[in-house]
């Protein structure tokens, strides 16, 4: 019997957690991927090694197809790991996590095809590649370089499961809908009518003057707090700023050149609080420096 | 058989990393061994996605040895009266390292000097290598670096191993923590673990035994003649991109071909749409009949276990029939509506703020096409072709298709025109509207696609100029440059004359009188001017002009390319046949005298001698056959007219004191030669003009 969804999450989990990796929580905000997530963003920054593993739930508004499309989605879970320092062996490790959802890499055509991946709103970017399964993506890879503008030292290396992806490739199935979660319950059962009520949402009913609103009033919010030094409520702002941009990009309602600005506000509000993570970490003295032992000191 | 090998084990580099790695590689191994004097004879580069490597033959036990010179004491105090060594000649040969017999006695005009000259035995090759190969590992740039870990070093990707050998010997040196050795790693799926390697000529044979061809010239003929063979036995073609096979080449160590297929239906859509579903993210090969036309199959190369074809091939087919099922949903979805009908979506997609919408953009490209036609004289039935398909140029970028397929802009535009009723004619100039889309592509064929290519370029210089987004080294988000270059090249090819600034501001004026805020400076028509004219200087040298001519047409018509590519034509070939030398040599005289005087009207009264007046007839008549040739751009005939002026402008200084005591001959004099090197400069700026 191939693997369930969500089989396949209680797998990675397993996987990762046994790696010292900490089992996060998906982060409880709308994110439009797992590097948002505190766990991920602020974490790769500074000297501190730092082990994660977690599912996100992802909301990219313009992927909607309103529960029509058999391969996309506006809302999808990604499974985030995080290594910092990226240790050497650690494309190994991600191949041996496959062995656990069914898919022997012997067996198949796997290449890690170049893919450079930079957020603009969030001030990261790193290189890394898409991971192809017979020519189906199904992982991104990623050794981020800077994050919140500041570089990281040392280098994380994220790796993201495209759990969707992956699930139907496992159940040979053609449509997102047809995966099952488990085995009674299958993700269209699950999502499909939030799917149609998003997309609705997302293109048609979402109010732009609410919107263009709420994103003043988050970011004056945001950057309120980080001059008092509050940051996770200051990056909770600063994510729902994101939210809210995307969700004013998908109705349209965003030109070309107005795009540049609003992405350059976002970033402004994660740079400070890159900053005051920074900050605090270096007033606690780096507690986590030494964890996980030589093999996250290394100088791989 | 090679002596030396250095293998950078990396984690999957990109194909575009590694040719490029691969050529300084060579050239810094080559550069390095001339500089450590260690001769050798071939340098050989190879790379898969994992490794780079260089190997070399022929090396040198040790390096070539130095020979120096070093002059002593004259010999007057190197030798006493009785012949023997003095005290500083012993000295001398002491510090030298030599005995003194070894001094030798040269000549020099300054009478005799010992010398001594002493040989250094080059270092040997070992003792060179570990310093040479961190340097040549460090030596490594790309476009795109990274950092990894905890180290500093950065390249394209993580570098994982380091494998140094001299024939059986490693060398040891050290590069981002990590120690050379003997051991590399075989295919990552079919050969896991370490690999030991003997010696460099064993190097290509022991990664073969673990599934990995570690010459790319090699995989690519492999690959070639598997798609090939693949195809003969079902009776078809491989069609075989260049590009694609050149990324191929490099997402695989050990390439395996299928052949998969799609389901026939889809065969009903555009060749063109099918082509870039399978290319441009897949990266497979589509397969032709032998007739030319497309069939329901593609190759796909693999990484994987050849024995695994079966199970490989089927994901692969899984993958494309979804894009495909994308692609048929979109183009049924599309071609429910006339491709005109999208003209009014067009008004609610914003261009940008300042530029107002796509409607709008498409009613002022229709403008310029119409101002075009007009002055080109065009007759009314083009011109109404033309306009059309200006209207109808940006109506594809509202359809599904070219929403998930960008690249495909126009090329949809095209097809849905001809499917939804409009001419042929204005469907193919809407396909021709963003030629050339790269470097050596083609140029738009048809009048109408050539005046709506050259349309929509000046549109948009005229938006990011008028916005002062203007391109910077290596910052050209719009890709101006290019379509700079290939404004000119189309005003040549299709022989419009042209004033690229007056298209320029003729859009600039249509973007201002829609009032989006938008506004046209003299300081953008600078910048307009000076980013147009650097891109002309560059498309006519790298097209093999001399620089001095492309700067002396230049200087005088950047503004309207066809007539300063025929310019440069004419300069050339008289420069070939002498005659530009010869005018060159009267516009010198005459410049050179005038340059800082200001010419006034010449009086004939004043002109006392006869060669002046000769002179000063024969200008009249240049003038007048110059001023003729120039107004039908026939610059051969041009240059031609000022020939008759260089053997009287001779004699007219061998004959003649230009700088007459007497101020108002003198003025008159300087104004004749200052109006003769204007009426050169007319044709070309010849002060531009270089001799070797």
């Amino acid at each position: 019997m191939p693997l369930t969804l969500q089989q396949i999450i209680l797998s990675l989990e397993k996987y990762w957690s046994e790696r010292g990796h900490v089992l996060a929580q998906p982060y409880d905000l709308e994110v439009g991927a797992g590097t948002f997530h505190p766990a991920t963003l602020l974490r790769c920054l500074g000297p501190e090694p730092w082990r994660t593993a977690y599912v996100q739930p992802s909301r990219r508004p313009t992927d909607a197809r309103y529960g029509e499309n058999p391969n996309r989605v506006g809302k999808h879970f990604q499974f985030q790991v995080i290594s910092k320092p990226s240790p050497p062996d650690i494309i190994n490790l991600y191949l041996q996590s496959l062995y656990g959802l069914g898919i022997d890499p012997a067996d198949h055509d796997i290449r890690f095809v170049e893919d450079d991946w930079e957020s603009p709103t969030l001030g990261a970017w790193g290189l890394g590649w898409e991971v192809w399964l017979d020519g189906m993506e199904i992982t991104q890879f990623t050794y981020f370089q800077q994050a919140g503008g500041f570089d990281c030292r040392p280098v994380s290396a994220e790796i993201t499961y495209g759990l969707e992806r992956i699930s139907m490739y496992v159940q040979n199935v053609d449509n997102i809908f047809d995966v099952a979660w488990n085995e009674e319950v299958s993700y269209g059962e699950l999502y499909r009518q939030s799917e149609v009520e998003w997309s609705r949402y997302n293109f048609e009913e979402a109010d732009t003057a609410l919107l263009y609103r709420l994103f003043s009033d988050f970011e004056a919010e945001s950057k309120g707090l980080i001059a008092k030094g509050l940051l996770q409520p200051a990056y909770d702002a600063c994510l729902k700023c994101s939210h809210i941009f995307n969700l004013l990009d998908s109705r349209g309602a965003i030109s070309v050149t107005e795009r540049t600005g609003f992405i350059g506000r976002v970033r402004a509000l994660a740079r400070g609080c890159a900053q005051l993570f920074m900050k605090w970490r270096e007033a606690e003295d780096y507690p986590l420096l030494g964890a996980w032992g030589e093999g996250a000191r290394s100088d791989a | 058989m090679p002596d030396l090998l250095l293998e950078i084990g990396t984690e999957e580099l990109p194909s575009s990393a590694v040719y490029d790695a691969l050529a300084q590689l060579e050239r810094n191994m080559r550069d390095l061994l001339v500089k450590a004097r260690l001769s050798h004879d071939e340098i050989w580069t190879l790379a898969t996605p994992r490794r780079l490597a260089v190997t070399v033959r022929g090396l040198a036990d040790r390096a070539s040895g130095q020979v120096t010179r070093k002059a002593g004491p004259p010999l007057a105090a190197a030798k006493d009266a009785d012949g023997n060594w003095t005290k500083a000649a012993l000295g001398f040969a002491r510090a030298q390292g030599i005995v003194p017999d070894e001094l030798r006695v040269e000549e020099t005009d300054k009478g005799g000097r010992i010398v001594a000259v002493t040989e250094t035995e080059g270092d040997e090759v070992e003792d060179i290598l570990p310093g040479l190969f961190s340097e040549l590992v460090g030596s490594l740039r790309f476009t795109k670096s990274m950092r990894w870990g905890s180290r500093e070093e950065r390249f394209s990707r993580p570098v994982r191993w380091l494998v140094a050998l001299l024939r059986q010997k490693v060398i040891a040196f050290e590069y981002a923590g990590l120690k050379s050795s003997r051991i590399t790693q075989g295919h990552r799926y079919l050969s896991p673990g370490a690999l030991s390697i003997d010696a460099p000529r064993s190097y290509e044979h022991a990664l073969k035994e673990a599934f990995v061809i570690a010459d790319h010239r090699t995989r690519l003929a492999e690959i070639i003649r598997a798609a090939e063979s693949i195809c003969a036995a079902v009776s078809s073609v491989p069609v075989l991109d260049d590009e694609v096979l050149e990324e191929v080449v490099q997402l695989v160590e050990w390439p395996g071909v299928v052949l998969g297929s799609f389901d026939e239906r889809y065969l009903r859509l555009p060749r063109e749409v099918l082509v870039h579903a399978m290319e441009s993210h897949q990266r497979y090969f589509p397969v032709e009949t032998k007739d030319g036309s497309l069939s329901a199959g593609f190759l796909a190369v693999h990484n994987g276990d050849k024995a695994k074809d079966d199970i490989i091939k089927r994901g692969h087919e899984r993958v494309l029939a979804a894009r495909l099922a994308d692609a048929e949903f979109f183009y049924d979805e599309d071609l429910k509506r006339l491709l005109a009908d999208r003209l009014e979506d067009l008004e609610h997609v914003v261009y940008q703020s300042e530029l107002g919408s796509m409607a709008e953009k498409s009613r002022r490209l229709a403008r310029l096409v119409e101002k075009e036609c007009d002055d080109l004289g065009a007759d009314a039935e083009l011109a109404v072709r033309a306009g059309r398909a200006a209207m109808l140029a940006k109506c594809d970028l509202v359809t599904h298709m070219v929403i998930e397929f960008p690249a495909l802009q126009g090329t949809v535009g095209a097809i849905y025109a001809a499917k939804t009723g409009e001419d042929e004619r204005v469907a193919r100039a809407v396909g021709e509207q963003y030629l050339p889309r790269r470097i050596g592509d083609a140029l738009p064929q048809s009048t109408e696609g050539a005046l709506l290519s050259i349309a929509e370029k000046a549109d948009n210089m005229a938006a990011s100029f008028g916005l002062g987004h203007i391109p910077t080294g290596s910052e050209d988000p719009y890709a101006l440059r290019r379509q700079a270059v290939g404004v000119v090249l189309i005003l040549v090819e299709h022989g419009f004359p042209f004033s690229v600034s007056r298209l320029v501001r003729a859009s600039a004026a249509e973007l201002e009188s829609e009032a989006h805020g938008f506004s046209w400076s003299d300081d953008a028509e600078a910048a307009f001017k000076d980013f147009f004219t650097s891109r002309e200087r560059v498309h006519f040298t790298e097209a093999g002009n001399r620089y001095d001519l492309v700067e002396a047409v230049l200087a005088v018509d950047w503004d309207v390319p066809l007539s300063a590519s025929r310019r440069l034509a004419a300069l050339d070939a008289a420069r070939e046949d002498g005659l530009l030398a010869r005018l060159f040599t009267a516009y010198e005289r005459c410049a050179n005298l005038s340059r800082d005087h200001e010419a006034g009207d010449i009086s004939e009264a004043l002109l006392a001698e006869p060669v002046e007046r000769e002179v000063f007839g024969l200008m009249r008549l240049s003038e007048a056959d110059v001023t003729s040739a120039l107004s039908v751009l026939d610059f051969a005939r041009a240059l031609a007219a000022l020939e008759p002026l260089c053997e009287p402008v001779d004699r007219l200084f061998d004959e003649v004191l230009i700088m007459a005591e007497k101020a108002d001959v003198r003025d008159n004099r300087l104004s004749l030669l200052g109006r003769m090197a204007a009426l050169f400069c007319a044709v070309a700026d010849f002060s531009r003009l270089t001799w070797d």
